[in-house]
């Protein structure tokens, strides 16, 4: 806050600058009071055991043409002691240059509950619409509540494949 | 299995106990205890701030993407901004956010645990320090109802999971199956 003694219309004096300046120490002493004590609320919180989702590093990995389905598949595996439940969702997929694709992705099973040391398979099914700008699209499997950004999803997708002339089937 | 599918393992996290029945019994009985310390407005405030934490989680996939910007563009997102703000909810969810999906996954573990009752004779357990979050994101209307989307979902789809193995067929049980059901006002 800025203290002046040059008068202005809406100026009550020093009087008035001296409360003005109080009045906001006081707020900001409560504002950080307050973020203080949450942080102290945190600190003393229960513990939550959580789960970490480690990727065995190679991307999930699919090509096919517009208009084409493609479907990919990955196995997980619970290293716990406790079973565990996953529910995965498909994050949008990205070109480089930008064009971002929004996918009806079908996971199945859209969740699994795992038993301690149980692997299970989960596809997921992506319907690529017939106007899909061809390239290489990036983005991942999130897995959320788990402490990791989920596995990497890339999915290389070709122009759409004309359909075939009965005609010149049917002559060849 | 398939021998080329990609392997994503789950696994607890590194320097912590992990998830063992012991832990999460800890864990529930140190959450049910610090009820009895805290405000029921620190209680809200900080489930509040966990929904709004998992739906801004959430808003990252495709689907939880789309509603949020549903939830946003319409009059509800504005109705639900204005609540928000004039009943000072938004002040209220400053606390610190209850991760909600941990809670629910681990108390649904700890139903399912084969050593339950012998955990449980060894109670009262200590408990680990948690993890604190400095500084969390301010919670908006919109993440709020996304998150509960997001944690009702799941709470579905568990209730479904632990269910089925001994869930009842839906064919036809001689004798009568359901109890009550021909002697109630419903067949009269």
């Amino acid at each position: 806050m800025r203290v002046t003694n040059e008068p202005s219309d809406d100026d009550g004096g020093p009087l008035h600058d001296l409360l003005r300046l109080q009045a906001d120490f006081q707020a900001r002493l409560a504002e950080e009071t307050l973020r203080y004590l949450r942080r102290m609320q945190a600190a003393v919180a229960p513990p939550v055991p959580g789960t970490v989702l480690r990727p065995d590093g190679a991307p999930l990995e699919a090509a096919g043409s517009a208009g084409s389905d493609v479907r990919v598949e990955v196995e997980i595996e619970n290293r716990q002691r406790a079973h565990c439940m996953v529910s995965p969702t498909v994050s949008p997929l990205v070109t480089p240059d930008g064009t971002t694709w929004f996918p009806d992705a079908q996971i199945d099973p859209p969740s699994l509950l795992l038993a301690p040391d149980e692997v299970a398979t989960m596809a997921v099914g992506l319907p690529l619409p017939a106007d899909l700008p061809a390239g290489t699209y990036s983005g991942a499997l999130l897995l959320p509540g788990f402490r990791s950004a989920g596995v990497a999803l890339r999915l290389h997708v070709e122009p759409e494949q004309p359909a075939a002339d009965p005609a010149t089937e049917a002559r060849a | 299995m398939t021998d080329d599918a990609p392997r994503a393992l789950l696994v607890d996290v590194p320097g912590e106990a992990g998830r063992t029945t012991v832990s999460l019994v800890a864990s529930l009985a140190a959450r049910l205890a610090s009820l009895r310390l805290m405000s029921g407005a620190d209680a809200v405030g900080s489930l509040t701030a966990g929904f709004a934490a998992l739906g801004r989680e959430v808003a990252r996939s495709t689907e939880g993407a789309r509603l949020h910007e549903a939830i946003t563009a319409g009059r509800i997102g504005g109705n639900g901004e204005a609540v928000w703000a004039a009943l000072g909810i938004d002040r209220m969810a400053e606390a610190p956010p209850s991760p909600v999906l941990d809670h629910l996954r681990n108390d649904l573990a700890l139903l399912l645990a084969d050593d339950l009752e012998e955990t449980l004779a060894l109670l009262p357990l200590p408990a680990e320090r948690a993890e604190t979050d400095d500084a969390p994101a301010p919670a908006t209307f919109a993440d709020y109802l996304l998150g509960m989307w997001a944690f009702g979902v799941e709470v579905s789809r568990a209730v479904e999971a632990i269910a089925a193995p001994t869930l009842p067929s839906r064919g036809v049980r001689p004798g009568g199956g359901a109890p009550g059901l021909a002697s109630g006002p419903l067949l009269r």
